[in-house]
């Protein structure tokens, strides 16, 4: 006897199919692989994409057209690539769409140079002078000792205006921190 | 994207099947119950108990296996609203398994207000299961031997089994 259905019987409930599919891959009645056909149904939002890796997929991941889908939200992103254990996304154009997105958000930036455990360019650096927890957690865990001169005293000029108290702290955190070392490199 | 799952391959892995079938049912893909499913799955009684909750019926062979099991048993016939199996070598069995751990026979006393065959299974059970056991079906037939621990061992639960069994 065979039990028989079609991946297009579960548009309208995608995580019914997850779960199918995680049972079949678990029993070992199905190798995971990329598959368009199930892409279709299941991979149209980004958490419901990450889930799909987290379970169904594991290290293999969307195809790589449809991992522009975590576009919508670089946060998710982050998680994929945590997930897939890799650094950047399959296709250099999404990788590039992520990387602006990111550049603009001092907590997803250090989020993602936590995973590749690199520092970014000191023009991209610029945007941790947004946020200054990011900063002081950035410049401890992954560059760990002071940033650029240029973006240090960028960052001192700021202790001259009104910050918001979690700012200020994380501001004169980071620059004690940085006080540590000799001289700020350049 | 087609599936085509043969059910004898899931013969060592009948859990996945049934999860399976479980889901394809919630998205109205109306799999029924039948002989060769029923075969492959119910192997052991939490297995059955779990077939029964997804098509609603199991064989004569399948109950035999699940009443080895007295709590998958209860939970089974109270969902058939019924107190007792059908058959009667079944419902031995029931009874019989029951009797063989102290934790099942208080199921089994609190399911049908019944004592179990064998009541020694007490003797080495923890005392506040005999409590239990004996708040149902009231003084033990190993009570005398539990009078006798009870001069050696001064548990509070022996205690008030036997301030209980005195009325």
């Amino acid at each position: 006897m065979n039990i028989d259905f079609n991946t297009n019987d579960f548009n309208g409930n995608p995580q019914t199919l997850i779960y199918i599919l995680y049972q079949l891959r678990k029993s070992g009645s199905w190798i995971p692989q990329i598959e368009k056909d199930i892409e279709d149904v299941i991979c149209t939002i980004p958490s419901r994409s990450l889930k799909y890796t987290k379970y169904v997929v594991p290290l293999i991941g969307l195809s790589e057209s449809r991992e522009a889908v975590f576009l919508k939200n670089p946060k998710i992103a982050i998680s994929y690539l945590k997930e897939m254990k890799c650094e950047t996304f399959k296709d250099e154009k999404i990788q590039k769409r992520f990387k602006k997105k990111i550049l603009k958000r001092p907590d997803l930036l250090y989020g993602y140079a936590k995973i590749i455990n690199k520092r970014f360019s000191e023009d991209e650096e610029v945007c941790f002078t947004k946020d200054f927890v990011y900063a002081n957690l950035y410049a401890r865990d992954i560059i760990k000792g002071p940033f650029s001169e240029k973006i240090h005293n960028m960052i001192l000029l700021y202790s001259y205006g009104n910050l918001k108290s979690m700012q200020k702290n994380a501001l004169e955190e980071y620059v004690r921190f940085a006080k540590r070392f000799d001289k700020i490199p350049s | 994207m087609l599936f085509s799952l043969c059910v004898q391959n899931f013969k060592k892995k009948p859990s996945y099947l049934l999860k399976i079938i479980k889901e394809l049912n919630r998205n109205n893909h109306n799999i029924e119950h039948n002989n060769e499913l029923e075969e492959v799955i119910c192997k052991t009684p939490s297995l059955i108990y779990d077939y029964f909750n997804v098509f609603g019926k199991i064989s004569e062979s399948s109950e035999c296996i699940l009443a080895k099991n007295t709590y998958k048993s209860i939970c089974y016939l109270k969902k058939l609203k019924q107190n007792n199996f059908a058959l009667a070598h079944i419902q031995e069995k029931f009874i019989f398994c029951a009797s063989k751990k102290a934790e099942n026979a208080v199921h089994y006393a609190r399911f049908s207000g019944n004592r179990v065959n064998d009541e020694s299974v007490f003797l080495k059970a923890p005392y506040y299961l005999i409590l239990n056991y004996s708040k149902i079906v009231g003084k033990l037939t190993i009570h005398e031997e539990l009078e006798k621990l009870a001069k050696i061992d001064k548990n509070s639960f022996l205690k008030e089994y036997l301030r209980q069994a005195s009325f």
